[in-house]
């Protein structure tokens, strides 16, 4: 055979190529790209400043100490007597300021863990009400076509749709991936979820806004982020 | 309409299907018909083929992706007709043959193998291995036709890179089926 039937030949082959890569390549639009210079300068600057301040408090610090320390211990000594010129041992600033990070830091888990059992336990109630389909498999869902949110109880239940107008898909894409991290001692999540955007890309609340946190299938995840309340309150406007 | 309630309407042998299939998908069958056989005319009977060939596939056939499924079907047709018309002007298949051409090893004497599965399955393997922007810029070239300029565009790259990276990866395709003794 020779070279130009071969070639034809080869044509002909790529006419099987996987139709999930078609689909792809028919849905892909790149990112618009960043332009990371000004960030980058304004970066550099702010490193400059904050560089530049501790080096002159790194040296006025020591020098006052040095200057006015024999002083203060005088006059400590003066006004407490009884203390031997001691003063009383009471927390540090720091000390009150670390206890009061760490409080806001278990109430806002506390919230968040809230927020996120009450996604769950809406899906979960709606997937109960038998309003939404069900399929058997990921590979029954349709990425092109109508907007949808997936969602899977478990790591092997089964797997819910709820079609999603464009409108509907709009409200939940404004609030997705701005939610707080997720708490380091955080319980694994029961259900899963995914927005499939009717263009071939899937994402998911659960993971912050990036090229690397869409597919065209529907992927495993570890959650790195709480979904926000307001997206929890669009999701349940749209199922109930 | 989305792709399951359109097969189901194939399925169903209603003949709003052709329409609904149609609506979504016709102006990107024509596209990909023209790009090959650079005639509007031409791309349009191509595409009422199609319809007609995915009437008649289906109810046997359940599409998961409907407009990968009509996009084969419109690539092949418009192919066989290029090549029952022998067109003597430069079309769009002329093109890419040339730039596939490359991919052909050379002939070294051995007799190379023509397993279709064989190829198919070599490239799915092959464009799953390429980083998802390079499987894009391949699939938009070879299988959709898309001129540079357009492949340009969607993934912001220029127009060199773009012929840059798929001169490279002419050239790893052909060191795979070299490696496979395919072609």
């Amino acid at each position: 055979m020779n070279r130009d039937k071969k070639t034809e030949y080869l044509l002909s082959s790529i006419g099987e190529i996987d139709d999930i890569l078609l689909a792809e390549a028919e849905n892909y639009r790149a990112k618009k790209k960043k332009h990371f210079l000004i960030p980058l300068i304004a970066a550099c600057l702010a490193f400059a400043i904050m560089a530049t301040t501790a080096l002159s408090l790194s040296i006025v610090i020591p020098v006052g100490i040095m200057l006015f320390g024999d002083l203060a211990e005088k006059n400590d000594a003066e006004a407490y007597p009884e203390n031997g010129g001691e003063l009383n041992q009471s927390p540090s600033q720091n000390e009150i300021q670390d206890g009061n990070n760490s409080a806001d830091r278990n109430q806002s888990d506390k919230e968040n863990e809230a927020v996120k059992e009450s996604l769950e336990s809406l899906l979960e109630r709606f997937s109960d009400s038998g309003d939404c389909a069900k399929v058997e498999s990921f590979s029954e869902l349709s990425y092109v076509g109508e907007p949808s949110l997936v969602w899977q109880s478990g790591d092997e239940g089964e797997i819910f749709v709820k079609p999603l107008s464009s409108a509907q898909l709009e409200s939940v894409e404004r609030y997705m991936g701005s939610g707080d991290q997720v708490g380091q001692r955080s319980p694994k999540q029961s259900v899963k979820v995914w927005i499939l955007d009717g263009e071939g890309n899937v994402n998911t609340p659960y993971l912050k806004n990036g090229a690397g946190n869409t597919d065209v299938v529907i992927f495993d995840y570890e959650a790195e982020i709480v979904p926000s309340e307001d997206l929890v309150d669009c999701i349940s406007d749209i199922l109930n | 309409m989305d792709d399951i309630k359109i097969v189901d309407l194939y399925w169903a042998r209603d003949e709003k299907a052709i329409d609904e299939s149609d609506k979504k998908y016709g102006r990107m069958l024509r596209s990909l018909s023209k790009a090959l056989l650079s005639s509007s005319e031409d791309a349009e009977e191509c595409v009422n083929d199609t319809y007609i060939d995915a009437w008649s596939a289906m109810p046997d056939a359940r599409p998961h992706y409907l407009g990968a499924f009509l996009s084969k079907i419109t690539r092949r047709i418009s192919i066989d007709r290029y090549r029952r018309e022998h067109r003597e002007k430069r079309g769009g298949v002329e093109n890419l043959l040339s730039e596939l051409s490359e991919c052909i090893p050379s002939d070294d004497g051995y007799e190379a193998e023509l397993d279709s599965k064989a190829i198919s399955e070599l490239l799915n393997s092959f464009l799953t291995s390429l980083p998802k922007e390079k499987r894009v810029i391949f699939v938009l070239r070879y299988f959709y036709s898309k001129p540079i300029s357009e492949i340009s565009e969607r993934t912001e790259m220029s127009t060199s890179l773009v012929k840059v990276t798929l001169y490279r990866l002419r050239e790893e395709l052909r060191k795979r089926l070299e490696e496979q003794g395919l072609l």
